[in-house]
């Protein structure tokens, strides 16, 4: 019987496709954790009101705030989730080697940051089309869809790489955790440092992490230290799990 | 071709030896048997093979590369064995054709005929499987994936004798069909000899013996008789196996290397000369003590007396 030389590519592809069915309970938790989140955007993200010659006003802001940073957690989940020794053993069950397992984690985790990503932002307009039909809310300046597509393409680019950045971050804790178990409190313990660690100007370590990702006015600039941050987290990623056995 | 080479394969636990200087190697299609006590290093040395472990020192070589994290040893080996983990979230029939996607020679047809037969249910999942119906499962996968390399590690775990003796069957019909190298480790040497070519008998993390079995058969030889008399025909001989019957009889098994003349002495001197069973043998040859559990009853009732 002759031998086949696999191609890296191949098996890739292969696996990618594989592991999108294999990992299909992950996108019930996406659905139940954004249906979740759309119950807790209700009420909107912030109001204020006030009396204005005698007519009462009050500005409810609703945003889709809250789901996408619930779809940034269960990206976290997820991707921490494939690191464990279950998922990890499933790919052995057919042709792999660690690095096309690797790469082909890294495929999925972009699908689902999209994914994510996009139902995230489309949950944001659905919430606003509940609270239009459910309230006598007057919504103003509502989803961009129709008068500025490439901003609403913009956000959905947007949140699918805060996602992404989060899979990758559990992929990494994932990683570390499955090297030793005890990283789970080194890095509690270095959140919590954070937290109390002030630095000048009145602040902390954690928040000025916070500042350096979320108040970025400039696109590019943006995407940059997305990608930048998301390889450096994946190549620890990759170093970590070449310290590892493959399968019990 | 040789399929594996290893040379001084050794796995360390820790301070535990578990593989301590393997030295084999295996040629193109054949079907070896890999036999040995619990706790031989069996299984430590076919992950190896299958590419799961990492050898601690030594040279292994399958298809003439590093098994280790290599694709293409996992692109033409498959490695079944009973703690096989398979996609929780996919029923048998979606994992039979994962598997297709990625075995290039796998044969559908087949997979599917022996679904049929052993009646398994495409809609079941393998988790909720019992014991036999999962080595069964995982039996079909290794079939049917038609690897150039086999690897079947006690795959007859949980099968009822029904079940184990179609695998059997079946895994023969299929290697006529498409000759390819199998390597079974199995604890029923009996049930599985007829289908052996080969035997690797792994003892302590060694290799114990390596030869084909129709040699295994004659290797050893048994004989039963007055305790003097068979002293005097053995005590040059390493004894591998002996057992008193009565108070003045004993029955020995020794390495088969009597002259024709000699064996004719024996009978003339009343000594009666059996053959000795491949997986007798292979019992005897893995026991830590010559008198087997025996001595250890034996002992304790000398100690009391004592």
């Amino acid at each position: 019987m002759s031998i086949t030389k696999p191609s890296l590519t191949n098996i890739v592809k292969k696996q990618y496709s594989y592991k999108l069915r294999a990992y299909r309970q992950v996108y019930n938790s996406l659905i139940a954790l954004q249906l979740l989140a759309i119950f807790f955007s209700f009420n909107g993200v912030g109001s204020m009101s006030g009396n204005w010659g005698g007519i009462h006003l009050n500005i409810n802001y609703y945003s889709a705030d809250i789901i996408i940073i619930f779809t940034m957690l269960w990206g976290l989940n997820s991707a921490a989730l494939i690191t464990t020794k279950a998922y990890r053993f499933d790919d052995f069950a057919f042709v792999t080697n660690r690095l096309s397992g690797n790469m082909a984690n890294l495929y999925v985790m972009l699908t689902l940051s999209v994914i994510g990503g996009l139902t995230s932002i489309l949950s944001g307009v659905l919430l606003k089309l509940l609270i239009y039909y459910s309230t006598d809310v007057q919504i103003f300046n509502d989803t961009r869809l129709m008068s500025e597509p490439n901003l609403f393409v913009t956000s959905i680019l947007s949140a699918s790489m805060y996602v992404f950045l989060f899979c990758v971050l559990g992929y990494m804790i994932g990683m570390l955790f499955q090297v030793n178990k005890m990283i789970l409190v080194a890095l509690a313990a270095l959140f919590i440092w954070g937290l109390f660690k002030d630095v000048s100007g009145g602040s902390n370590v954690m928040v000025n992490v916070f500042t350096f990702f979320v108040s970025e006015s400039s696109l590019f600039l943006f995407f940059i230290k997305m990608m930048f941050c998301s390889i450096l987290l994946f190549s620890i990623s990759l170093v970590i799990s070449n310290r590892m056995e493959v399968r019990q | 071709m040789k399929v594996i080479e290893s040379k001084e394969m050794t796995k360390v636990y820790g301070k535990t030896y578990a593989l301590n200087g393997i030295t084999f190697e295996i040629e193109e299609n054949k079907i070896t048997g890999i036999i040995g006590r619990n706790g031989a290093g069996k299984t430590t040395m076919l992950k190896i093979i299958a590419g799961l472990f990492k050898e601690t020192s030594g040279e292994v070589r399958v298809f003439s590369e590093k098994p280790f994290n290599n694709l293409t040893v996992s692109a033409n080996m498959i490695f079944i064995d009973d703690g096989m983990i398979l996609p929780a979230s996919l029923n048998l029939k979606e994992i039979l054709d994962e598997a297709e996607r990625f075995y290039e020679n796998w044969d559908s047809s087949l997979a599917n005929r022996l679904f049929d037969y052993f009646s398994l249910s495409p809609n079941q999942y393998h988790s909720n499987l019992s014991k036999g119906m999962k080595s069964t499962f995982n039996m079909i996968l290794g079939l049917s994936a038609k690897c150039p390399l086999t690897i079947f590690d006690e795959p007859t775990t949980g099968m009822d004798a029904g079940v184990r003796h179609d695998f059997y069957r079946v895994m023969l019909k299929d290697y006529l069909a498409y000759p390819r190298t199998i390597l079974l480790s199995s604890h029923h040497l009996e049930e599985i000899e007829d289908l052996l070519e080969d035997i690797l008998l792994i003892k302590d993390g060694r290799v114990h013996l390596h030869l084909p079995v129709a040699d295994l058969k004659e290797w050893a030889i048994g004989l039963s008789g007055k305790k003097d008399l068979i002293n005097e025909w053995v005590k040059t001989k390493k004894v591998f196996h002996e057992k008193s019957i009565g108070h003045n009889n004993l029955y020995v098994v020794v390495k088969n290397d009597f002259t024709i003349r000699e064996l004719e002495n024996i009978t003339l001197s009343g000594l009666d000369v059996f053959p000795v069973s491949s997986s007798d043998l292979c019992m005897y040859l893995t026991q830590k003590t010559k008198g087997g559990i025996d001595d250890v009853y034996n002992k304790a009732k000398s100690d009391k007396y004592s």
